[in-house]
């Protein structure tokens, strides 16, 4: 026998260290970065990169037509993230660069500079300490299909590309009213974003180039340009529309920026749903069950399940049913233990909902060592609720399911007939919801990252939000 | 290098990428990751960052002493897996079980052929063997 051979069971803390670390990301962008540049000597490059710890460092370009609020937008961001901010402007007008002075010259002869020109500029200005440790933003650059092909070039890649977009006729309007302040560069407008205080009211300037003849012309200009850009940013790309007040503007742009894209990475489901009895938790694990393959297991369920096999651990419970009294924590962490130690659930992964239901039973399943990855809260409103549960009946004669509302019987016979089981009464289930409910914020504060979902749609949007959230990693937090 | 079937199912579309997995063959990129990796999921330290910085620079001090390289499996290592393949303790394993075994440490070459005529590979044989190639590996980083 070959024991080198056979099927390895590998330790599950393995796969669990290298998704709490990710471990997976940081060797994929080691792996990248050797790709890219190829250095001679790989080791001391990967030692260099290992101590910058700049992979999660933001690296945006902020792309739109004039008028649109790039500028804004961009120095909010900055100012929030805490990283550079570079625009044609501030390369040109760079102190200490050499070539910075030569551009300076050609752009106050009021001539284009040459692109090449500018990716040294860029390619500098990147190489500074700055801006490697603490992420860029660039904004407005690249204007041309060529300027972006030699972006790529250089090896400047980014993570995350915002193109704002609005209609010709508001752009038009709004550059009208375009005024900046000449001390530090922020624009201002005299309808949507006039300052309040009176000594900035009094420096602001009127720029060139924004009459409406101006303006028609660069935004056809940059129509031209934009469709040949996009196309290179296939995944990373976000278009925000600018049409709206500048703050949810920003923070569509925030949200954005923080969230990560879609991984490789290799990742088991531990998913958790919460929320009060008729909020769907049922519908929608067994749909994740049915589609990803992974294990629905209900804490409901598993008891019934171990009274019904009289095992050991069944006959504990049995009392307990009999009387109709809550089974004790103790006794649900063990059956729950078994289940989900088992193979099929350590390797496909596992949607838990029934459980925990308060902060205790929450702290046990942390201390056996099963915290989920992803946790869900379903938000439904009481009168959603009370509606899906208490019409629901039953035919006794054929055992179908109906609903009243969303799925009545088809004849006045079958409707003559039809039951309601004792749980499903109002006062039953109000009595439920409100100890759900008593519960729920504390359950809400032991877990990191809680996302919430609007449980009160039809199930398969439901369905497709809590989709997003597994399979998207989790957006990074801010650090500032 | 060993851990080419990683990269085998690869279809390259331009010169820039051919010439990327020529650099990857040429300094054993791949072999060296899979090394890193390995060790930071076995050892599960709690800071992976200082520990692969930590395992880069031994292994660049041990490039140019040419001793001490950073090794998942010693020799102890060897001897059990060593006793896995002869279960009944004959003392020696067959070419194809000594194949199979090197191909799951990573020091096969992936055109390499091992000499089928040698019948019998005792455990010195095997621990030194493994060793010799465990060096080669490393000196070619």
């Amino acid at each position: 026998m070959d024991a080198t051979r056979a099927p390895h069971q590998i330790p599950v803390e393995m796969p669990q260290y290298g998704e709490q670390h990710h471990i997976f990301e940081i060797m994929q962008v080691m792996l990248q970065e050797l790709l890219i540049h190829q250095p001679e000597e790989p080791i001391q490059f990967m030692l260099n990169h290992l101590r910058r710890d700049n992979d999660m460092v933001p690296r945006i370009f902020i792309l739109g037509p004039p008028a649109s609020g790039k500028t804004t937008i961009a120095m909010w961001l900055c100012k929030h993230l805490n990283a550079s901010l570079i625009t044609k402007q501030n390369l040109i007008r760079n102190e200490f660069s050499i070539i910075a002075a030569k551009a300076a010259t050609i752009f106050g002869a009021n001539q284009a500079i040459p692109d090449s020109m500018l990716m040294e500029l860029l390619e500098e200005r990147l190489a500074n300490d700055e801006c490697v440790s603490k992420g860029w933003i660039l904004e407005g650059i690249p204007e041309t299909r060529e300027q972006a092909l030699m972006i790529q070039t250089c090896g400047i890649s980014p993570r995350h590309v915002i193109v704002l977009s609005a209609p010709d006729t508001v752009l038009i309007e709004r550059n009208l009213g375009k005024r900046i302040d000449p001390f530090n560069g922020e624009v201002y407008h005299t309808t949507f974003d006039w300052p309040s205080d009176a000594e900035v009211q009094s420096r602001l300037m009127a720029p060139l180039g924004i009459s409406e003849q101006e303006t028609a012309k660069r935004l056809m200009e940059y129509h031209k340009n934009i469709t040949r850009i996009l196309p290179s940013y296939p995944k990373i790309l976000k278009v925000i529309s600018s049409d709206q007040p500048c703050v949810d503007v920003f923070y569509q742009a925030l949200t954005y920026v923080q969230s990560q894209h879609r991984s490789n990475a290799p990742f088991t489901p531990k998913i958790l749903l919460c929320g009060p009895t008729g909020s769907g938790k049922s519908l929608q694990a067994a749909l994740l069950a049915h589609k990803y393959g992974i294990i629905n297991v209900c804490c409901g369920h598993l008891l019934k399940e171990a009274v019904a096999s009289n095992s050991n651990i069944g006959e504990f419970i049995r009392p307990f049913f009999e009387q109709e009294m809550q089974v004790p924590d103790q006794i649900i962490i063990r059956v729950l233990i078994n289940r989900l130690s088992k193979q099929d659930c350590i390797r496909y992964g596992w949607v838990l909902h029934g459980f925990p239901q308060d902060l205790n039973q929450a702290t046990l399943l942390d201390s056996a060592g099963f915290m989920p990855n992803r946790v869900f809260f379903l938000n439904v409103p009481y009168d959603s609720v009370i509606e899906r549960l208490t019409l629901r009946r039953t035919d006794p004669a054929t055992g179908e399911r109906y609903h009243l509302m969303y799925k009545p019987p088809p004849t006045m016979q079958i409707q003559e007939r039809l039951m309601q089981h004792p749980e499903d009464t109002e006062e039953k289930v109000k009595l439920k919801i409100d100890a759900f409910y008593r519960n729920s914020s504390l359950l809400e504060d032991f877990f990191n990252d809680v996302i919430y979902v609007n449980g009160d749609q039809d199930p398969y949007t439901v369905f497709e939000y809590i989709e997003s959230g597994i399979i998207l990693p989790l957006p990074t937090k801010v650090t500032l | 290098m060993a851990f080419e079937f990683l990269t085998r199912r690869l279809e390259l579309t331009s010169l820039r990428e051919e010439e990327a997995l020529m650099y990857l063959e040429k300094h054993r990129v791949l072999d060296l990751l899979v090394n890193l990796t390995s060790s930071l999921i076995f050892y599960q330290p709690e800071k992976p960052r200082d520990f692969l910085l930590n395992m880069l620079a031994r292994i660049k001090i041990a490039k140019i002493t040419a001793v001490d390289f950073p090794c998942l499996m010693d020799d102890s290592n060897l001897v059990s897996m060593f006793e896995i393949m002869d279960p009944t303790n004959q003392g020696f394993i067959t070419p194809v079980q000594y194949r199979e075994a090197l191909k799951n440490l990573g020091l096969l070459d992936p055109d390499e052929v091992i000499d089928e005529d040698k019948e019998v590979i005792t455990r010195d044989d095997f621990r030194d063997d493994v060793n010799k190639r465990t060096l080669k590996m490393w000196s070619a980083f």
